[in-house]
């Protein structure tokens, strides 16, 4: 369960951000404010700082504009639907808009809503409305009882709003019993109450469920327009706005993290770096590898962008365009790569990526499932 | 400020409301009719298909004391009470929010309770298969036998969790998903009210994609009306619901079955790029893979809920060079894998990529063999008589017909290729290739030909019995299951006439199995899988002898190594042995081995 503000965690985490990003003030201010606590306010915080510098344009989404006019039309025409489920692959800004139309649901403004001006919207975005429960999977689920202090609060009325707002993120993560003690309330819910659920996919979840909800599925952001975007908020380079939207295969989330935190795409480079090596290399230097890369606390960006590399080779051996390639810096040597690997093992690779991404959300050794990917890949 | 979905507001409050369920409503209002009620009910069926409206409705109809002769009629106080929620007599539970003993034993202690004002007390336990085993079972003595005054409704969408005894006390009505027909016809029914304007394709698209659940396809008018300007359109649907237009799916098909993966890979990359929702992308190019499936073994056109310039251009995809069972087959597995994959994918174009390179793969390795063109339709042709050899072979033969020249190659004698074509199994791929009796696999139609093939060739080798012995394993375990772990990891080492010598692997399971009875049993198998009597020895034997077994089933490598080699890796196995490596521990040596010639 959480706790509404547990002070205690702030200058931790302060501590961890600074380094990565110049404006420690902002961050120490939207940490206390936000009132959740460990890993969970890592990740708002973060999204919480992009936020901050967009200031000004209402729903500071890039790309997803139907997604905004559909939910601008919903609030305009009192179509509001009880429960509207937000899904998306990570990072492509599923809670960010959830938030975003929380605050237009709170915000007092008589104009534009949300208005990101009125005390309203800067509580909801800060997380702090009165009226506004976020729910966040705790150690990694969304449990029962989460969903009964849901259940309990969405009963309550409303105390500074005409609604009450219940934001669940990674709705995917539910167990099986918290799901379906929620589905009565998901079909009948108090007529002030408002359910946003985000997910990473709907096939993760109860049909059932899925069948209570109005489904907004957020698709990847083409490009050309996270670039834009990137070039105008950031005032970066355009080429490299290009290659980071390219990198960021539609996911905005990223390419904003991208943008503010360099650290993260070097770290990238040396991932696509280290695997362009390995390809060469014998059984006994992937092992070595493998072991290093457990060691890591997440071990997906590095397979993530593995498997992107490979789908790189897959598609130039299959003789596409080259702009369909992500990894535009690295285009001469994944040529050659694609021609000496051949169609099929770069299939076979790319796919061996997506098991190890399985294997570990089914507790399969992370050491073990890497190893296994590194050594099936073809020795050129 | 009302934002009710319309789902909820368009509830069915009465039995005709109820559509697509007329076998369950029927036998309901009879009932009441009748006064015959039954004291508990159990509703399931996939979701939104009308339970718990239903159960509602019941509690009406049950209660109702308006002027009407078919309750409910909504008029009378009851019903509006019931109708609005407000009704103390009709207690709905959410079974998976209170889904623990505690709160059935308070279930129970008020059940005893008389109603407030009307004839009985309904209680809808909705969700059912969540409460707890302890729960269900403390529910058991009140379902049985309520008080007179009280009907439970069981409301549930798996109802195979639900314990037996529960289901047996319960009169269980299946609520059927509705079709696509019934679902456009309340879509139709809550435009009108609504003022909601739709063109007729437009709401058979969303009637069609709501899957049979009236709630799925009023979520998602909902959803399209919320959006809509002004008449909604099937093109505004589609671009609303992120839907690839059906012409590029077509085109993305035919370049699987012309192997060119890069002109797949940029189909789907560019709808991508134009806001195609993966999920959804997937599920037209199966359904077209699949409306190619039936129409190629000449199902109806109306089993292919596709528009007609689609299904011409898939006909004539059907009649291309290239095309072939196998590969289609292929295909809708690889893509319905890609579905699983899906869910977990940061870049969703990726599974699609994958499947799409694969299918692309399998059908430039299907290429060289000789294709039949139109394979599929020929599926009639091949039953006619003349072929006598391919009897049951009707519908797997052209299917299969890719791994058919394996087959070919596989059997010795030319003449005999025809029947074993028909019936080429995973397992055929991976035989030896000059085994004795090619074609003897487990095809129950097929056995008892193969039987008297087989009894017509008269030696019995160790590698053909190996061979079988996987099916008298099998065999044994169905008629005699106590006998299967015995078996599990027995195997022949040796034939000699018809006598076979069998390995156990401990001393209890060899002495259990040389029991007469026992082994008369295994016999018996045997003989009607090999087609020969033949009786069987048991010895004791290791766990490397197993190995090298069925590892090196293969005759011909039995030649490469000589016979010096052979017995050297024996004796190596033997001073191996768990038991001989014990004893080394505590002190003892080997000193000499001997082996049994006899055995090789």
């Amino acid at each position: 369960m959480h706790q509404r503000k547990p002070t205690h965690y702030s200058s931790r985490f302060m501590a961890r951000v600074k380094p990565q990003c110049g404006c420690p003030d902002e961050h120490t201010l939207l940490l206390c404010a936000s009132g959740s606590h460990g890993r969970i306010v890592h990740n708002a915080q973060k999204s919480r700082v992009a936020t901050r510098r967009m200031a000004g344009t209402m729903w500071e989404t890039i790309g997803h504009e139907w997604a905004v006019a559909y939910l601008q039309k919903t609030i305009e025409t009192n179509r509001i639907a009880h429960t509207t489920l937000f899904t998306g692959p990570a990072k492509i800004g599923k809670t960010h808009l959830a938030l975003r139309f929380a605050a237009a649901l709170h915000c007092h403004s008589d104009g534009q809503r949300p208005c990101g001006r009125c005390r309203s919207c800067l509580e909801t975005l800060a997380g702090a409305h009165a009226d506004l429960l976020m729910i966040e999977p705790d150690k990694g689920r969304v449990k029962i009882d989460q969903v009964r202090r849901i259940q309990h609060e969405l009963a309550l009325r409303p105390y500074n709003s005409p609604w009450r707002v219940c934001v669940v993120s990674g709705f995917e993560t539910t167990t099986t019993e918290a799901a379906n003690a929620l589905l009565k309330t998901l079909e009948e819910p108090p007529a002030h109450a408002i359910l946003l659920l985000t997910a990473l996919d709907p096939g993760l979840l109860l049909p059932t469920i899925v069948s209570r909800c109005r489904m907004l599925s957020m698709r990847p952001v083409a490009t050309h327009t996270i670039a834009e975007a990137l070039i105008e908020r950031y005032q970066i380079d355009p080429k490299r706005a290009t290659e980071i939207a390219q990198l960021s295969a539609g996911r905005v989330g990223w390419a904003i993290r991208a943008c503010e935190d360099p650290s993260m795409l070097e770290q990238r480079d040396t991932d696509v770096q280290t695997l362009l090596e390995l390809v060469d290399k014998g059984p006994a230097a992937r092992l070595r590898v493998a072991e290093e890369l457990a060691k890591r606390d997440d071990v997906h960006p590095a397979v993530f962008e593995w498997q992107l590399v490979w789908r790189d080779i897959m598609l130039l051996a299959a003789g596409c365009d080259d702009r369909l390639v992500v990894n535009q810096r690295q285009l001469p040597r994944l040529r050659r790569l694609a021609e000496t690997t051949g169609l099929e093992p770069a299939r076979a690779a790319a796919a061996s990526a997506q098991d190890v991404v399985r294997q570990i959300s089914q507790n399969v050794n992370a050491r073990l499932a890497l190893e296994t990917m590194l050594l099936s890949w073809q020795n050129r | 400020m009302t934002s009710q979905a319309l789902y909820n507001r368009w509830r069915g409050q009465t039995f005709d409301d109820i559509l697509g369920q007329e076998h369950i409503t029927a036998t309901l209002r009879n009932q009441i009719r009748v006064g015959r009620i039954g004291h508990a009910y159990l509703f399931t069926g996939v979701r939104g298909t009308g339970k718990t409206s239903t159960a509602r409705i019941l509690a009406k109809a049950v209660n109702c004391v308006g002027d009407t002769d078919a309750p409910p009629c909504n008029e009378c106080h009851i019903c509006r009470t019931i109708t609005t929620g407000r009704s103390l007599d009709l207690i709905e539970i959410d079974a998976a929010s209170n889904r623990g003993i505690d709160e059935i034993r308070e279930l129970r202690e008020r059940v005893s309770f008389v109603p407030q004002e009307t004839r009985y007390k309904v209680y809808v336990i909705d969700e059912v298969h969540m409460l707890t085993k302890e729960a269900f079972n403390a529910l058991l003595k009140t379902l049985e036998e309520p008080p007179e005054h009280v009907i439970f409704v069981l409301c549930t969408t798996e109802a195979y969790r639900l314990p037996d005894t529960i289901l047996s006390r319960c009169q269980r009505y299946d609520f059927r998903r509705a079709t696509v027909q019934t679902v456009a016809v309340k879509l139709q029914r809550i435009c009108a009210a609504e003022g909601i304007e739709i063109t007729p394709e437009a709401l058979d698209y969303v009637a069609r994609r709501g899957a049979g659940s009236f709630r799925d396809a009023e979520s998602l008018l909902d959803q399209v009306a919320a959006y809509a300007d002004s008449v909604i359109d099937l093109e505004f649907v589609q671009r609303a619901l992120g839907v690839v237009p059906a012409e590029a799916i077509t085109r993305l098909i035919s370049t699987m079955l012309h192997g060119d993966a890069a002109e797949g890979l940029t189909i789907i990359n560019s709808a991508m790029d134009q806001g195609a929702d993966p999920r959804q992308f997937l599920s037209e190019i199966l359904e077209q893979l699949r409306a190619i499936l039936l129409l190629g073994v000449g199902s109806q056109e109306q089993l292919v809920a596709l528009g007609p310039e689609t299904i011409v251009s898939l006909r004539s995809l059907l009649r291309e060079e290239g095309f072939s069972g196998p590969l289609l087959l292929k295909a809708i597995r690889t893509f319905q894998t890609a579905g699983q994959e899906l869910r977990n994918a940061v870049h969703p174009q990726l599974p699609l990529e994958l499947a799409l390179v694969e299918t692309v793969l399998a059908q430039s390795k299907s290429d060289p063999m000789p294709m039949q063109p139109a394979s599929l339709d020929s599926g009639q042709r091949r039953t006619t008589p003349g072929e006598s050899a391919a009897p049951t072979a009707g519908q797997p033969a052209p299917l299969a017909k890719s791994t058919a020249p394996k087959g070919r190659q596989a059997s010795p004698g030319a003449d005999r290729a025809d029947a074993p074509t028909a019936k080429p199994s995973p397992e055929a791929a991976l035989e030896q290739p000059n085994r004795v009796p090619a074609p003897v696999e487990s095809e129950p139609g097929e056995e008892t030909a193969d039987e008297t093939e087989t009894s017509a060739s008269p030696p019995m080798t160790l590698e053909w019995v190996r061979a079988k012995w996987g099916q008298v394993v099998n065999r044994t375990a169905a008629h005699h299951p106590s006998l299967q772990g015995l078996l599990t990891d027995a195997y022949p080492v040796r034939v000699r006439d018809d006598v076979i010598r069998v390995a156990c692997a401990t001393s209890f399971k060899c002495d259990t199995l040389a029991d007469a009875k026992r082994s008369a049993q295994v016999e018996g198998i045997m003989q009607q899988v090999l087609g020969a009597p033949c009786r069987i020895e048991c010895v004791v034997g290791s766990p490397e002898e197993r190995q090298s077994a069925t590892t090196d089933a293969d005759p011909r490598d039995e030649h490469l190594f000589s016979r010096a080699e052979r017995q050297e890796g024996r004796e190596q196995a033997l001073r191996n042995h768990p038991a001989v490596r014990a004893l080394e521990q505590r002190g003892a040596k080997v000193t000499r081995v001997e082996l049994d010639d006899s055995d090789e």
